[in-house]
This record gives C-alpha cells, sequence and structure tokens, in this order.
C-alpha cells in the first residue's frame, strides 16, 4: 500500500462545509463566519483562532471585540525600521495562538479559501499509514482489512443493471477479493458522496480506505457522519452550541436542530462534539479497532439480543500512534452542567423567534489537546447478524 | 495504624474504573442512554429489566446500585456523573431522572425508598 494520498476532495469538501446561516431572532440571518470589518486584518484572523465560538462567529461575542481593539489600541506603531520586528511580532503571536490551539489541528492555516471557518485541521500533515503501532506499520493492518471482522458488509458493487446482483461474490478469495472490494468501495464513494457528503473526505484517499468508508457505511452507524472528515471544526463547534447535526445535509433544516439521521426528532448533543478530522485516520481507527484486543473482547462475545455491551475507551496511541492525536479535534459545552438547560432555553425561545436580548447565549471551548486521550467505542447489537458491532466511535481528551 | 485512602472520581471514570462506585449503574446507563447510543437500546434494557434473570450479574448490580441512589445514597459518586451517564436534557434533577428511570424498568415495583 503506498502513502495516503492528498487529503479531501475540495468540491466534496465545501459543499459540507457551506456556511450555515443561522437565524436570530431579530430576524437577520448570519454565518458563523462574520467578523467586524472595522478591525485589522491582522486582528480578525486573530479573533478567528479565539477558541470561543459564539452564534456571531470565534472570538466575535459582545465584548470579545472589545478586548480585540484595546489589544490593537496597545500595539506600538510601526515605523520603516521596526516594520520587520513589528511583522515578526504579529506572526508569532498568532502562531502562539495556534501553538496553544494544539487539539487536532496542529499546523497554521492559510486560508486561501477565504473562509474563515476553515480551521487549521483542514490543512494539517495528512494521517501517516506508515505509523507504527507495537512496531508494525498500520498499513499491515490495512492489508489484512476485513470488514466481517466488524460485523460489516463489503462494499456492494456498482449497480448496473436491477438484473445484476449487487452483491460482491463471496466466494472470492484472498488478494482477488481485497481488489474487488476496492473497486467496488472508490465507486461507491464516487456514485455516494454528493447525496451523502461525509463519505467526500474519502473520496481521494487510497482505494483501501474508501473500501473501508464503503463498509462503515452499509453498517447502521454514525462515527463517520457526526464525527469525522467531513466540514471543519465549526460543524463540531456548532454541534455542541446549537445542537447542529453535521448529520443533516440540509442547512436549512440543520440549523433548526432536525436530527440528520432520524429527522423525526430535534438533534441533541451532549457535553462535547468530537471528531477525527482526517479521513485516513479515521478509517485506520475502525482498521486498528478490529484487531484491539479490548474491542474484540466485546465483538466475540456471545450475543444475546437484550444484553447492550458497555462503552469503552481505548487510548488513542494504541489506534493512531503517539502522534493520532494529533488528528483529533472537538468542543465542549462551557459551563457544564449548568449551560445545558440553558442551551435548551436559549434554543427553544431562538427557534421560535423569540426574544434573546436578555438570554445568555451558549458558549463554547475549544479542547486543547487530545494528548493522553480516548477513542471511545460505541457497540451495537446487529441484530441480523446476531453479532455485536461498533455503533459510533470519537476521540475523547484525557481524564485523570 | 491503617491508614484509609479515599479516592475520588470525575469525568467517565466508570469506563476505566469498573470497581468505582456506582461504576456499573453510570455504564449501564451511559450505554442505553447516552445521546450517542443507538436509540433503540433502552427497549432492550427494559425488556431485560423485564425477564430480571438472577444469572444476569451485571443487571443486579445495575438494580441494586439504583435502589440505593433511589433511597438517598449517593457516597463517592461525583455530583455530575449521571448528568454525563445520561447526557440528556429531559429532566431537570438527577433525582428525576433516576424516578423516571425506575419506573420505565420496574413499573409494577414500588420504588426504593431510604425509610
Amino acid at each position: 500500500m503506498s502513502e495516503a494520498a492528498e487529503p479531501a476532495d475540495e468540491r466534496g469538501r465545501a459543499e459540507a462545509d457551506r456556511p450555515v446561516e443561522a437565524r436570530l431572532s431579530d430576524g437577520t440571518q448570519t454565518t458563523s463566519q462574520e467578523t467586524p470589518d472595522h478591525l485589522s486584518a491582522d486582528l480578525r484572523e486573530q479573533m478567528l483562532r479565539d477558541p470561543r465560538f459564539t452564534r456571531l462567529g470565534w472570538g466575535a461575542e459582545p465584548g470579545v471585540e472589545e478586548q480585540y481593539v484595546a489589544r490593537e489600541a496597545a500595539q506600538p506603531v510601526a515605523d520603516a525600521e521596526s516594520d520587520q520586528s513589528e511583522e515578526t511580532v504579529t506572526g508569532r503571536r498568532v502562531a502562539e495562538q495556534m501553538e496553544d490551539e494544539s487539539s487536532g489541528a496542529a499546523t497554521d492555516a492559510e486560508d486561501n479559501s477565504g473562509d474563515p471557518a476553515e480551521e487549521a485541521a483542514d490543512v494539517s500533515v495528512p494521517f501517516s499509514v506508515d505509523t507504527e503501532v507495537d512496531s508494525e506499520p498500520i498499513k499491515s493492518r490495512f492489508d489484512r482489512w476485513d470488514p466481517e471482522r466488524l460485523a460489516m458488509a463489503r462494499p456492494p458493487k456498482p449497480e448496473v443493471s436491477e438484473a445484476d446482483d449487487v452483491q460482491p461474490d463471496d466466494r472470492t478469495e484472498g488478494n482477488d477479493r481485497r481488489a474487488e472490494d476496492e473497486r467496488n468501495g472508490v465507486a461507491y464513494i464516487a456514485a455516494s458522496k454528493d447525496t451523502r457528503p461525509w463519505l467526500a473526505p474519502a473520496a481521494e484517499c487510497e482505494p483501501i480506505v474508501q473500501s473501508v468508508y464503503a463498509s462503515i457505511d452499509q453498517s447502521d452507524g454514525h462515527g463517520h457522519i457526526r464525527h469525522g472528515a467531513m466540514g471543519s471544526d465549526e460543524m463540531q463547534a456548532r454541534r455542541v452550541a446549537f445542537n447542529e447535526d453535521p448529520a443533516q445535509p440540509d442547512p436549512e433544516k440543520r440549523a433548526l436542530g432536525v436530527d440528520g439521521i432520524d429527522d423525526s426528532k430535534q438533534h441533541y448533543c451532549g457535553k462535547d462534539s468530537t471528531r477525527v478530522h482526517d479521513a485516513t485516520a479515521l478509517a485506520a481507527v475502525y482498521v486498528m479497532a478490529a484487531e484491539h484486543p479490548e474491542v474484540r473482547a466485546v465483538l466475540d462475545r456471545p450475543f444475546d439480543e437484550n444484553v447492550q455491551p458497555r462503552d469503552i475507551a481505548v487510548p488513542i496511541a494504541e489506534l493512531l500512534g503517539s502522534d493520532g492525536h494529533e488528528f483529533c479535534s472537538g468542543f465542549t459545552l462551557k459551563g457544564w452542567p449548568e449551560a445545558k438547560a440553558a442551551r435548551k432555553e436559549w434554543l427553544q425561545v431562538a427557534r421560535a423567534g423569540g426574544d434573546l436580548s436578555e438570554m445568555p447565549e451558549p458558549e463554547v471551548e475549544r479542547i486543547p489537546t487530545f494528548e493522553g486521550g480516548d477513542i471511545k467505542i460505541v457497540f451495537k447489537r446487529n441484530l441480523e447478524a446476531k453479532r455485536y458491532g461498533i455503533y459510533t466511535l470519537f476521540p475523547r481528551p484525557f481524564e485523570e | 495504624m491503617t491508614e484509609e485512602i479515599h479516592v475520588s472520581y470525575s469525568g467517565e471514570y466508570w469506563l476505566k474504573h469498573s470497581d468505582a462506585p456506582f461504576a456499573t449503574f453510570l455504564a449501564v446507563v451511559q450505554s442505553h442512554l447516552h445521546s450517542e447510543a443507538d436509540p433503540d437500546n433502552f427497549a432492550a434494557l427494559k425488556r431485560r429489566a423485564q425477564s430480571d434473570r438472577p444469572d444476569d450479574a451485571e443487571l443486579q448490580t445495575f438494580r441494586s446500585e439504583l435502589s440505593r441512589l433511589l433511597a438517598g445514597d449517593r457516597e463517592g459518586l461525583p455530583s455530575d456523573a449521571i448528568g454525563l451517564a445520561a447526557d440528556g436534557d429531559d429532566w431537570s434533577t438527577d433525582d428525576e431522572f433516576l424516578l423516571w428511570l425506575w419506573q420505565q424498568l420496574y413499573p409494577n415495583e414500588p420504588v426504593p425508598s431510604g425509610q
């Protein structure tokens, strides 16, 4: 298997990352990417790096703007001789802020798209399958990948005609089977990514990665949908702040909190929302989980349709290597648990078009790092196969 | 002289400390009622509770810990633990949640109390 290809398909990401226009109580609409135009470009960039995210955007809550204005006013005026040092100080300040944001976003984001919500996570160094875990490259686990080990189906054949059998031939063995799965996986991703945007980040990945995604997408789970590489970190921030579901492909419904997997209900997010923001890394989590002893201890136990296995937490390093935490990012609701009730009330009023002027709006904070953290794995009962499988998984920061 | 060591837990401690206070109760609640869990799981827990098999050690421990909590015994339980395990916002207090849970799982049995 060769090195992982370039990061996500740009068109697919752009579609999934289209700014969500939130309807505010005063009837105006705003995207979450607006920052005050009257501030300098440098300060606007710093605000966008601010870990505080509000409905007005990054670091744009009332009161925060004044802090940035005061900070700008306190800066020394640059002259011809100190131009270089001024630029250096400013650049260093931005770099320091980015360094402080040490979650999955490893490097500074040169946001050429003009989309300020595109976090550094989107342009960080891609995950390498040459990463070693237990002295063995993750690549070799991809070479051994068999979706059946996670009670998942193989990638379906492309639908050519109704008369064709879309199921892969189970009599195919070994390398032929893998080659067939990769072909089918690539075809599935290509055919599905526009209507299932969570698949788009995998579209430019290695065929085996696409094969893994295609199998995951056949199963009844949402790890790759809500906690994967689709879109930017903004989707996670908005999920925590406003219960907006990344799995909801309709931006209008998403802004109204309609659940993307079950549109008969409102989406709910707990204290945190996190993700693995690299498509190959997310596939690696599933591939590695398939062989992890703690996961196998659950998946291989005798099946009882009424017994739900407990969630488990597997160290990120055991699935993605010692730097695996760099590919994780997420946000937490500030002021939990009291903020839970406040958020509920705020959303009820906001979505009813009520007066929000006296109500504190939900605030979120970026989780600063996932170093030492885990991947929480949530299982499911596969009643048809009478086996246990993985329902979802997502990173958790270190807890003492 | 033996020195007692008191350990205080935080966060989702039950994921890594299965013998910590109320770890079984919290783990079962989380895997059936957390917002990330399969919505079909709670129905399975209700069926399991109704079958009430004596050889179902996890369920018996769960029931015992739920009974203690309803009776007011919260020793060793961090204040935010139940809210983290069952992270929905349909309940205003832990007591409200615990009462609802008992009535859902054991509708024909009296609610345990501290009296």
